[in-house]
């Protein structure tokens, strides 16, 4: 294949002003390196009308609609720990669908609050894909009353990191229908998700970053 | 809906990604290779099968998929990226820069980010000069395009040019203000760092940093979680697990030597390890990031709890040791390329002091080098180094979240080398740089290698394989003073996280 010399690059076409790239990986090439591609983030940090409903396209941005099931509810300065989403009533979604089919969203994190004195509180929770089916799932119980035994309440990180296929919409569930913690005693703060474009030319090609653990595969794997 | 000739196959790709969700990669794999049997051949399942080959460690068979789908001059150029980024991820700097020069050559019209993405691979792979023509080419094409210009900038700064390094980079952040800004600013950081002027450095860092807060924000918690996990587990091991530890080496094959070069990042670690390994009877990994990849996140970061990575550390049987052991070598050999064979293997890795258990349990008959330097320093470096976002890298949004994170790490050494067992070596740069030869030749001692003195000639190392790690221009040069005490310039701008750090300055003799 002939090479492209430089110079002939710099006499050739017009100027583009094509897309810049803007995620941090782009400039990764300085250490130990990524080439280019674009993310979007997006971290929502509660909203302060208590007591009124989160507006259902809360947080929706270019690449991500979000769709919030109608009984979440706003709350200021939860516990003195801020604004949150409370989880008012047993089960709630919240749906984040993106906007084009070459797009891919991910989950990233969220935290789960549980104000003091909510009681023996556990709640489950899944991520699921509209053609994946279930993603990741957990069960949070940093605060019943094993663990919590003063009740003091509070919150922890939790970190899917569930990405959809382009195109999927992902559906975040929390379900605390089976906990006896009190109904109105828990939030949910800091939804973090993540956007990106997967190129679709005549052909596409992902960077398969999920994979990982292979030793721990080889070890678990070997037990006889 | 794209009406192209050759469609991408969701379903193939929604199939392995399920097998890979549920911890199964080689799943994935076989879904692709049972696609090709039955007579898939369309580019886009082989660039895929080619990319999942590469993460699953199987480089040789990528390298021939990857050949197929290169020489396919339907490929766009997208996907040659992909492939280049591979060969860039573990230091194959030349075949990315070969992987490059078809995309850029196959553009009907050359765009900046293919022209500067190649030019970028020809910086790493050293060869400065064609670097430069092709960045200055995405500069033609594109004024307002910042990661050319930068790139510039940091060819006048490894050139010595610090003049026309900051001209250029504040003429670019004058005219064309974009989301690269940080990128920019990171780079006239070091260029005001080398011309004197700290507080103009300093205060462009700052600027960079809070640009890319709310994205680092995210790994900024992760890191958090993370180093909990560490510390929790390294408290939780017992001196009983060790001696248990210990005591099961004999049962497991023990014919491959290996020692553990750790620390902290920016203190020495890549130029120990350059000099180290111009031994031939040695062998380097220059991180590859397997260990933590591989083994420590999923089976320590990951666990439900601490209580259950303990438990399963401790419950590993032999043949499970063996296993783990077995896919280590066979994954460091091909990410080398090479055979190890008798030699010892350096195994770099400055963040591996808060994971130690789990190193200690796989290989029990392991050393330990512990490279040391002045915390100050290595904080100050580490807050002017420019490398991806991750829960490693997130520290650096702030000195006290940087002399936090030293904190964090180096406290497992202070817990460890009273406890150990191990054969460790500690080694300071400070003293390093004062007299190489004699402090080379005690690590060579402590290593069982013989010591050459010409091996510290920076010819030995600019000869070796392309760095991949960010002290890859620094490690080529003469060894140099100017980074010992560095820290005075900036002392009052390390102030604010100083406290955090004495115990360390106490405890290493940096009082």
């Amino acid at each position: 294949m002939k090479r492209q010399s430089p110079k002939k690059l710099r006499r050739s076409a017009a100027k583009q002003r094509g897309r810049l790239l803007a995620s941090v990986a782009a400039a990764g090439l300085a250490g130990t390196g990524s080439l280019a591609h674009a993310d979007m983030v997006t971290t929502l940090t509660g909203l302060g009308a208590t007591n009124a409903p989160v507006p259902a396209d809360h947080g929706s941005n270019a690449e991500t609609t979000l769709t919030w099931n109608a009984d979440w509810d706003q709350y200021a300065d939860w516990d003195g720990r801020g604004d949150v989403y409370q989880v008012d009533v047993r089960i709630l979604d919240i749906a984040l669908a993106p906007t084009g089919p070459n797009i891919a969203i991910t989950l990233e994190s969220f935290e789960l609050d549980e104000w003091a004195g909510g009681g023996d509180t556990t709640a489950v929770w899944t991520v699921t894909g509209s053609a994946s089916g279930l993603l990741a799932s957990g069960i949070w119980d940093d605060k019943n009353s094993v663990n919590d035994p003063a009740d003091a309440g509070g919150r922890t990180l939790i970190s899917p990191l569930a990405t959809g296929a382009p195109g999927e919409t992902l559906t975040v569930v929390f379900d605390h229908a089976n906990s006896l913690g009190a109904i109105s005693y828990l939030a949910m703060d800091n939804l973090t998700f993540s956007s990106k474009i997967i190129p679709e030319p005549s052909t596409a090609v992902l960077a398969w970053l999920g994979v990982g653990g292979l030793g721990a595969l080889a070890m678990r794997r070997s037990r006889k | 809906m794209h009406d192209a000739p050759i469609s991408w196959d969701h379903g193939l790709a929604a199939s392995a990604s399920r097998a890979i969700e549920c911890g199964d990669p080689y799943a994935a794999v076989a879904t692709y290779r049972n696609a090709i049997e039955r007579g898939a051949s369309d580019l886009a399942t082989l660039a895929n099968y080619g990319v999942l080959l590469w993460r699953v460690f199987e480089f040789q068979q990528a390298d021939e998929v990857f050949r197929q789908v290169i020489e396919d001059a339907r490929i766009d150029t997208a996907t040659l990226r992909r492939i280049a980024h591979c060969y860039f991820e573990i230091g194959r700097f030349g075949q990315s820069a070969a992987v490059m020069r078809i995309a850029l050559a196959r553009l009907d019209e050359p765009d900046a980010i293919t022209a500067n993405t190649l030019a970028w691979t020809l910086e790493r792979d050293h060869q400065t000069e064609e670097a430069r023509q092709f960045a200055e080419a995405a500069y033609a094409i594109d004024n307002a395009y910042g990661p050319a210009v930068r790139l510039l900038a940091h060819l006048d700064r490894r050139a010595g040019d610090f003049e026309r390094a900051e001209r250029r980079l504040a003429e670019q952040l004058r005219k064309y203000p974009s989301d690269f800004d940080w990128g920019l600013r990171y780079e006239l950081a070091a260029v005001y760092d080398r011309l004197g002027r700290y507080d103009d450095a300093f205060r462009t860092l700052v600027q960079a940093k809070a640009q890319l807060a709310p994205v680092s924000a995210g790994h900024l918690r992760e890191s958090y979680a993370i180093r909990r996990r560490q510390w929790e587990l390294t408290q939780s091991v017992t001196a009983t697990d060790l001696k248990n530890w210990r005591a099961a080496g004999p049962s497991l094959d023990q014919a491959r030597r290996i020692v553990f070069l750790t620390g902290f990042p920016r203190s020495g670690t890549t130029l120990l390890e350059q000099i180290i390994a111009a031994n031939p009877a040695s062998v380097d990994t220059d991180e590859s990031g397997i260990l933590p990849s591989q083994f420590i996140e999923p089976l320590v970061w990951r666990a439900a709890d601490v209580f259950s990575a303990l438990i399963e550390l401790r419950s590993f049987a032999a043949e499970q040791l063996v296993a783990g052991r077995e896919a280590f070598y066979r994954m460091t050999e091909q990410y080398l390329g090479q055979s190890i064979g008798d030699r010892l293997l350096i195994e770099k890795n400055p963040l591996l002091t808060a994971d130690l258990p789990l190193p200690m349990r796989l290989f029990p008959e392991a050393s330990l080098l512990v490279a040391l330097r002045d915390p100050r320093d290595v904080v100050l470096s580490y807050l002017f180094t420019m490398v991806p976002l991750n829960w490693s890298s997130a520290p650096a949004a702030d000195v006290v979240e940087a002399c936090r994170f030293y904190a964090d790490t180096m406290r497992h050494w202070l817990w460890w080398r009273s406890r150990l067992g191990w054969p460790a070596c500690e080694i300071r740069y400070e003293r390093f740089i004062a007299d190489p030869v004699v402090e080379a030749q005690r690590v060579a001692g402590f290593l069982g290698l013989e010591f050459d003195p010409a091996t510290l000639h920076e010819r030995h190392r600019a000869e070796r394989r392309a760095v991949r790690t960010p002290t890859y221009d620094d490690v080529t040069k003469p060894l140099y003073t100017r980074a010992i005490g560095r820290w005075h310039n900036y002392e009052r701008h390390l102030e604010p996280g100083l406290t955090l750090l004495q115990p360390f300055l106490d405890a290493l003799g940096y009082a």
